[in-house]
């Protein structure tokens, strides 16, 4: 495979390297071409820096509004999926109406991606219960708003790292993240746009993986339905 | 050339001059001469520590990592274990890699694919995020954070930002933002390339307030 700087630009190769989003054949031969780059590594440790900090302002922007609802999640964790959803959903909306308001060097220009209202999933127990899951979600009546997921990621999941995959009622995967850091019983949210969504039964699966995507156990299951608004 | 070079005189007259320079250098690593051993380990170190902090998202630990990978690959140089010298970075890269896969299974269970099957060497895996309360580390963060709020408060026009979070805190892919902003790909790339130097430009004033 040729990695030449058409090529890196082209299809933004460092971006997306940084971003671990680039498959494993590409990024051996990209790593060994900027291992002797400087006009590569210089892109590289600016994207890492931009990507960082930009996830860093949405981490903080999130943290703010649902620090008064953290200790709440864990709670409903151990209640009911019926009482988790209306719950969640009332509290949500409360605390994060403000931060919809706040504008200015904010990432308010792309709120729509990280608001909720949202839904708390829980790990399938039975078969009963992946057809109908008490986790409801109503689509919303605009087809460009975003929905917000959460799992807590079960204690003995071990640490390192997972891949998140949404599938519809077909079984077909809508959306699949890169490999993510998590811990065991903490808490991951997903930011999904409604558009991707279709009425009946959805699963969000959670795998334990290497970074690179070797699936590393079971997948754990999460269903909730999509219902009309 | 030296008469030392491995390489067929015919093949290296075509080879880029970055590869020849590769390839002289292994030979005078090879045959032990030691002021070769630090042009290698100057030529490398940047590329070295930028891949050792992406692997590993740990500052702490890419400076061991980083001597590590270096002793090693001079060790095996000499002893001839490159066999294609014009491989050099992938062989180093190879080194780096496998270090800090015997660094994860140490600090952790071993993991297994499905079907008992052990994980090959390339298979990628990440340290755990340190969470040890560092404040120094925090700071960090919030710094970058605090830079990137100012370069987000500047950027004109409002779309720019919009490109930003999509594709690097939603995972958009860069397809559907240009389809849905009715951008080029090559404007796509200019808004990354501006929004880069944009922030260099704010790290290196605020480095320079810092030092005044």
């Amino acid at each position: 495979m040729t990695m030449d700087h058409a090529k890196i630009e082209a299809e933004n190769v460092a971006e997306r390297y940084v971003m671990g989003s680039l498959p494993a054949d590409e990024v051996e031969h990209f790593e060994a071409h900027f291992l002797d780059c400087d006009e590569c590594l210089e892109r590289l440790e600016e994207t890492r820096l931009l990507v960082h900090g930009l996830r860093g302002v949405a981490a903080e922007e999130l943290q703010q509004t649902q620090a008064v609802g953290l200790g709440l999640l864990a709670w409903l964790a151990r209640r009911s999926r019926g009482l988790q959803s209306v719950v969640l959903m009332a509290v949500a909306l409360a605390v994060l109406a403000p931060w919809i308001l706040r504008s200015g060097g904010g990432l308010d220009a792309a709120a729509p991606y990280l608001v909720t209202p949202a839904l708390v999933l829980g790990q399938t127990r039975s078969a009963a219960e992946e057809v109908e899951p008490d986790a409801r979600l109503t689509l919303p009546d605009d087809a460009s708003a975003w929905v917000s997921l959460a799992l807590f990621a079960p204690p003995d999941v071990p640490d390192g790292s997972v891949r998140l995959r949404l599938l519809d009622a077909d079984g077909t995967t809508v959306w699949n993240s890169a490999p993510t850091p998590v811990r065991g019983g903490e808490r991951v949210q997903i930011q999904v746009p409604a558009a991707r969504l279709q009425l009946g039964l959805h699963v969000v699966e959670l795998v334990p993986a290497a970074a690179g995507g070797a699936e590393v156990s079971e997948a754990l299951r999460f269903p909730f339905l999509v219902e009309a608004p | 050339m030296t008469d030392s070079r491995r390489a067929d005189p015919a093949q290296s007259a075509a080879a880029p001059d970055s590869q020849l320079e590769v390839i002289e250098l292994v030979s005078r690593v090879r045959s032990g001469d030691r002021a070769a051993e630090d042009m290698m380990v100057q030529r490398y170190s940047r590329g070295i520590r930028f891949l050792l902090l992406h692997l590993t998202n740990r500052s702490d630990k890419v400076d061991d990592f980083f001597q590590e990978t270096m002793r090693l690959g001079i060790e095996k140089v000499r002893a001839g274990e490159l066999r294609e010298p014009e491989k050099l970075p992938y062989f180093l890269r190879s080194i780096a890699r496998n270090l800090v896969i015997a660094e994860v299974r140490k600090s952790r269970r071993h993991p297994t694919a499905r079907g008992g099957e052990e994980l090959d060497d390339d298979a990628e895996v990440v340290l755990p995020p340190d969470s040890s309360p560092d404040p120094l580390r925090r700071a960090m963060g919030r710094q970058e954070a605090s830079l990137v709020r100012r370069l987000l408060a500047r950027l004109e026009p409002p779309r720019d930002r919009e490109v930003l979070v999509r594709f690097f805190v939603a995972e958009h892919s860069k397809e559907s933002i240009c389809a849905d902003l009715d951008l080029s790909s090559l404007h796509f790339n200019r808004v990354l390339y501006r929004a880069r130097k944009r922030l260099r430009k704010l790290v290196e004033s605020h480095l320079e307030g810092a030092l005044t």
